[in-house]
């Protein structure tokens, strides 16, 4: 694959989605850059979402999109079946809030990651095994071979989360899109998943799409902002322009809405800000062990 | 849990556990709120604070300890006292589109604790009345009462099931994760509504929420729990300022912030 | 079908609101239509006959096995009696058995189904297990036990065909109440002092019935063939049943002859059977729970 060393990643313009009645999102444009960490900002409703599956080439049926949708040089508004299979995986992969309908039911752990590892990286046998082990160890999971022997259901929300990253990772994507990841997590677990996932992302060079309704969790893993309203763009920015001045009257209220209910929490201590992000394990418990 | 403070419900030495299951999901749990107070459960998924809401509520009986109101143990039998109780205590739950009938306007919604809990309210007309003034206390326009919940987004529902827990005039109204399932700028909302109306009311508040900041806004006195049991009470600034427990510490440092 | 769970709510939303942006344009109002329209007509024939037949059903005077004619429109049996009188008749015996055992069905299924579901879990387990039974159980011999027990009658079989669906129906209601109950509306009522027997009435009932109206309607038609297959059997009504079934009976020595005899009462069967299945999708959008419920 040649690729052009000023080609974006991922390239949107005048994206359109749209259902028999009527437009869902409406005149988007977002272009990532290899290297990126780019965050989408709405509330429910907003379209987010669905410019992801529009990225990915996944919309269900009903839904068309129109526009430019350019993943790693292909359009994949036109991609049918094969070309769309291509690039997914290889240069985009996501990994969505729900991990228990995301991931197979009735796989162990260990199969599902084995898949695109043996795909991806062309392993086999006891290769694969060892491959597998080491991209659980990756995220940061405690006890791999007992997790990779496990079922989903077996394993907690956050390990699960991670499982999903892990199996996004394998495929050796150069752009992963999270669409609200940390949503459906206790907040003791969402810490982890964060800082699993800016680690990861930058250590692999690769980009990052970051789709979430909270300022906050937005806010620390990326650095440039596009907020969305009713399959709208409403305003797109530095992260740090969005959050102390917003132009649009929407991001001001968000933004007015998420401090109001920060106001009461007490100020962030220094040593907190000063500890850094490798120090946080996965799921420690009070005792030290894993929560289930 | 101050010690001379008058009490309205309280939890004392309280444990559950559901029918076949190993373990206990709480623990000799002691909480409670007295008039016109707040309080805040807050805990992680599984920490057992949405069933002790439930018992507080009057829903189970516990399986060790019990549930005091207005000092008196609950009682299953005796059907006058339970009305009454469930006249003083109402809920509002976390789900706004599963927790109104979505066959039943938002106005006979609103009315039936009217009518099954005896309200002086006699007539089809003085409820309907009373419905209007209770819609109009939590914002919404006295025409609502004839539409059905589909109508109305999930911030407008939960302002309806909170004019439905008002309608007995409660003394203590809990909520459990009334914010959760709401988007960011209803929240906030939500949250002032709350507020307001507890203050207007000299309702007594207990809430449910693993948002610590939610917590924070509305709740004097706060209690973590964590696996079940009660790692820390107290006044909630206190408890957030300087925590004596190490996973409140955990539970605050994990809280994700704006910059 | 996408999970909006996987795809996060606003996704979902989209894809729901397209459901019903597709039912609202009416594509499905050719199947109400054409349903009301095959099943009027049995159901106007039906009626019509309690007024007026061309003869007397006792009526022999036509000449054996005639062919159609100015006086017989569809011609005679093998006893000279008018085909078309007994076609007639045989509208109303239809209409009769598909009312009368869908009432049993449904009154005797929600009420057993509502019962498993309000019970605690091991009554709920005895009735499941119960209505698995009666589900397996054939409905011809249940027909045959009635039979025998009080005879062979238009209200026995309406009785052994009623009987027999109301498993199903109780199955259902089961299902259906058990999710309802779980909904937070049902704990809001009871914080609100509503007694269970209210509730029943106020909010499980009402979230209920939608669900079986459709399971109802297609139990109609299952009902009307029931019934044939039973007087084709002999186990209806003894002659001179007008039942559609028993005159494909008599027809069967004569099909070569005098073909319309079997013919007619076949393609009246179907119409009505075609028609109960094709009004009863047209029934589902108009009572379909989910365009009232939750996004």
């Amino acid at each position: 694959m040649n690729r052009n060393a000023g080609a974006p990643l991922i390239e949107v313009a005048g994206l359109r989605v749209r259902d028999d009645v009527r437009d869902l999102v409406s005149a988007v444009d977002l272009r990532v850059e290899p290297g990126d960490r780019v965050g989408i900002i709405g509330e429910s409703g907003s379209g987010k979402s669905l410019t992801a599956l529009s990225i990915l080439g996944l919309l269900p049926h009903p839904l068309r999109a129109s526009g430019t949708v350019v993943v790693g040089g292909t359009d994949m508004i036109t991609a049918r079946g094969r070309a769309g299979d291509r690039v997914r995986g290889s240069t985009v992969t996501a990994i969505f809030q729900e991990p228990l309908t995301s991931l197979d039911p009735l796989m162990t752990v260990g199969r599902q990651l084995a898949w695109p590892i043996a795909r991806h990286q062309g392993l086999r046998g006891r290769e694969l095994r060892a491959a597998v082990l080491e991209s659980l160890r990756d995220v940061r999971l405690p006890d791999p071979e007992r997790v990779a022997r496990a079922h989903i259901h077996e394993i907690s929300g956050g390990q699960r989360q991670r499982v999903a990253i892990a199996i996004a990772l394998a495929c050796r994507p150069r752009v992963l899109i999270a669409d609200e990841p940390t949503t459906a997590l206790d907040v003791t677990v969402q810490a982890g998943i964060l800082d699993l996932l800016d680690t990861a992302v930058r250590e692999r060079g690769m980009a990052l799409v970051l789709i979430s309704h909270d300022l906050a969790v937005v806010s620390r893993v990326t650095d440039r902002v596009l907020v969305m309203r009713d399959g709208r763009e409403v305003e797109e920015g530095a992260v740090r322009r969005i959050l102390t001045a917003p132009a649009d009257p929407y991001t001001a209220q968000l933004v007015a809405a998420a401090r109001a209910l920060e106001a009461h929490l007490p100020r962030v201590r220094e040593g907190d800000a000063a500890r850094s992000p490798g120090d946080r394990t996965a799921d420690r418990g009070p005792t030290g062990g894993e929560r289930a | 849990m101050t010690g001379t403070a008058p009490v309205l419900l309280a939890a004392q030495g309280v444990s559950y556990r559901y029918r076949g299951a190993e373990r206990d999901v709480l623990s000799n749990v002691d909480v409670a709120v007295g008039p016109g107070a707040s309080l805040g459960l807050v805990g992680e998924s599984g920490a057992g604070k949405s069933t002790l809401a439930q018992l507080l509520l009057g829903l189970h009986a516990p399986t060790a300890g019990r549930i005091l109101f207005r000092g008196a143990p609950l009682r299953k039998g005796d059907r006058a006292a339970q009305l009454a109780f469930r006249r003083s205590v109402q809920t509002v739950f976390q789900d706004p589109y599963s927790s109104l009938d979505p066959r039943m306007t938002v106005g006979r919604s609103i009315a039936e604790p009217l009518v099954s809990l005896g309200a002086p309210e006699r007539s089809a007309a003085a409820r309907r009345t009373r419905v209007a003034s209770l819609l109009e206390s939590v914002g919404l326009p006295a025409d609502a009462a004839s539409r059905y919940p589909s109508a109305f987004s999930g911030g407008q529902r939960q302002r309806i099931a909170i004019a439905r827990a008002l309608a007995p005039d409660p003394a203590v109204l809990i909520a459990d994760e009334p914010v959760s399932a709401l988007d960011m700028s209803v929240r906030i909302q939500i949250v002032d509504l709350l507020r307001e109306l507890a203050a207007a009311r000299g309702l007594s508040l207990v809430l449910v929420s693993h948002d610590l900041s939610v917590v924070a806004a509305l709740c004097e006195n706060i209690a973590v729990l964590h696996d079940g049991r009660v790692v820390e009470q107290g006044g909630t600034e206190q408890v957030l300022q300087a925590p004596a427990d190490e996973y409140t510490r955990r539970l605050i440092d994990a809280i994700p912030r704006l910059p | 079908m996408s999970d909006p769970r996987i795809l996060g709510a606003d996704a979902g939303t989209a894809v729901r609101d397209t459901e019903r942006a597709s039912r609202r344009r009416g594509i499905r109002s050719v199947n109400l239509v054409a349903g009301a329209v095959l099943f009027g007509i049995v159901a106007l024939t039906a009626v019509v006959s309690l007024a007026y037949t061309p003869y007397d059903p006792a009526d022999t005077t036509g000449g054996r096995l005639s062919p159609p004619s100015a006086a017989h429109p569809a011609g005679t049996d093998v006893l000279g009696r008018d085909l078309l009188t007994f076609l007639m008749i045989g509208a109303r015996l239809a209409i009769a058995v598909g009312v009368g055992s869908v009432v049993i069905s449904a009154v005797l299924g929600v009420t057993v189904g509502l019962l498993a579901a309000f019970a605690s879990r091991w009554v709920d387990d005895a009735i499941s297990s119960l209505l698995d039974i009666a589900i397996a159980f054939p409905t011809v011999l249940l027909a045959m036990l009635i039979v025998a027990w009080r005879g062979a009658s238009l209200d026995s079989a309406i009785l052994a065909i009623g009987l027999a669906g109301s498993a199903v129906v109780a199955r259902l209601t089961r299902i259906v109440g058990t999710r309802v109950l779980s909904e937070a509306y049902i704990t809001a009522s009871r914080t609100a002092g509503t007694t269970p027997a209210r509730m029943l009435l106020l909010h499980v009932l009402p979230n209920v019935w939608p669900t079986l109206v459709v399971p109802l309607a297609l139990q109609f038609g299952g009902a009307v063939v029931a019934e044939a297959s039973l007087s084709y059997l002999g186990l209806g009504s003894p002659p001179p049943n007008a039942s559609w079934g028993r005159l494909l009976q008599e027809a069967q020595s004569t099909v070569l002859i005098a073909p319309l005899g079997a013919v007619l009462p076949g393609v009246l069967l179907v119409i009505t059977i075609v028609g109960v299945n094709l009004l009863a999708d047209g029934l589902r959008d108009v009572v379909d729970p989910t365009s009232r419920s939750a996004p």
